[in-house]
């Protein structure tokens, strides 16, 4: 075998392929997902547009065949490495494949699993041709947000569910965290008067106080940003213990849209899990 | 991925497939048996098929062509999600599909199960509303 450094991108993508084949169906989805939404996202990239190898209509041809390829020779690109390095990997495809693999390095699952970390040495750092298609300006001229990694419900975190649930209603994002920084701050004032009946058993009080803090803190200084971008209203409202403090506000929320039967089950289906089960969202509905 | 309020009857069961992978030969093993149950003995069940709008032969006829889809493609179909929408979902074929699903949840789950939850979320509207969604971005036939 000749060394990395000696190899061509679709040596390296053969070399890859057959070390971790359950990841390979998972990063061929993301892939399809990536060359989908650029085709979606059409008339924003191409406003946009600065690269000069290709234009913004090659790109989404290229994003087209990509597409294509995966859905019709998806069962093969998984089972034979030849067919998937010299598919993906080589003449123009490369680019669009390797643009994808730097959003799938980005997306926050399992950032340090040994496939990413070989996906990152291998193909990102090792080959020009990938630097270069940073360096001239891909990730910039094509700016999308990432697309959702959806993977099996119960393995998804709860981040990943946060972000899904902003995309799935984007609508219903104002007047959601105008009601959970309402909620929260006037929680926070019966906190520091001592007059909440305070029944979570998972949380100490005095942290809880404090991640209610947060929460108001975070959402006066990112207000719009939160409102607008799925990943900030997910790591500024859900990360670590604070997803608890607003699920319990979400429930809440609930209480005023009794009659979404949608928004119900995507509450439940999400974050039922991380809900107070003690019975305090009850005694919260006064506050 | 479009919002939920965009996502045509396909789109979102290309992400009820998603999110539970596992779940999927269970559900397909039921709309199978469903499906040739009607096929077998059109007269002694008629269920409630009345409410998709569908003729009765248009109804049988759409019974059994998802029943012998399974039958054909049934690990395709369980492991790809492409695959389960169009066998189940395009077309007239998910007014079938959606009148059987809250059977099998009801029949297989606990009460208020995520499985349950995400059927409300992607398909809690009437098969009426399924219907004319369906209707104002109609299908492309299967290839």
């Amino acid at each position: 075998m000749k060394p990395l450094k000696n190899m061509t991108l679709p040596e390296k993508a053969a070399f890859i392929h057959p070390l971790f084949p359950d990841e390979i169906p998972p990063l061929l989805e993301y892939l399809h997902e990536v060359a989908t939404s650029v085709k979606e996202m059409a008339d924003i990239i191409r406003a946009t547009w600065n690269r000069h190898d290709l234009t913004a209509d090659q790109w989404f041809s290229l994003c087209e065949h990509t597409a294509d390829t995966i859905e019709h020779r998806k069962a093969e690109l998984i089972s034979d490495a030849s067919a998937f390095a010299f598919t993906l990997f080589q003449g123009e495809t490369a680019k669009l494949s390797l643009y994808g693999i730097g959003l799938y390095l980005d997306t926050r699952r399992h950032p340090n699993s040994p496939f990413k970390v070989i996906l990152r040495t291998v193909l990102h750092r090792a080959s020009p041709d990938f630097q270069a298609s940073l360096d001239d300006g891909t990730q910039n001229s094509t700016t999308i947000k990432p697309p959702l990694l959806i993977t099996a419900l119960k393995r998804m975190t709860t981040l990943e569910k946060a972000e899904l649930f902003h995309h799935l209603f984007p609508t219903e994002m104002e007047p959601l965290v105008a009601f959970i920084l309402r909620t929260a701050e006037k929680q926070y004032e019966n906190a520091q008067k001592g007059t909440i009946p305070y029944t979570r058993p998972d949380i100490p009080f005095d942290q809880w106080r404090w991640l209610l803090g947060r929460v108001i803190q975070n959402i006066e200084q990112h207000y719009h940003e939160i409102t607008r971008d799925r990943e900030i209203f997910a790591f500024r409202l859900f990360k670590n213990l604070m997803a608890n403090v607003v699920v319990d506000i979400l429930f809440l929320y609930l209480e005023t849209r009794k009659e979404d039967t949608k928004l119900r089950a995507a509450l439940i289906l999400f974050f039922v899990d991380l809900k107070d089960h003690s019975g305090k969202p009850e005694s919260n509905s006064n506050v | 991925m479009k919002a939920l309020n965009r996502m045509s009857i396909s789109e979102k069961a290309e992400l009820l497939h998603q999110f539970f992978p596992e779940e999927m030969h269970y559900l397909l093993a039921h709309i199978q048996e469903a499906c040739r149950a009607r096929v077998n003995a059109p007269q002694s069940r008629l269920d409630n098929w009345e409410q998709t709008g569908l003729k009765f032969e248009r109804w049988m006829f759409l019974n059994q062509e998802i029943a012998e889809s399974i039958t054909a493609n049934v690990n395709q179909i369980a492991s790809n999600k492409k695959m389960f929408s169009k066998y189940l979902f395009r077309g007239d074929k998910a007014l079938v599909t959606l009148l059987y699903m809250p059977i099998f949840i009801n029949f297989w789950y606990p009460p208020e199960s995520p499985f349950y939850y995400a059927y409300l979320l992607f398909f809690g509207n009437s098969l009426r509303n399924n219907r004319k969604a369906m209707s104002a971005n109609p299908p492309s036939p299967i290839k």
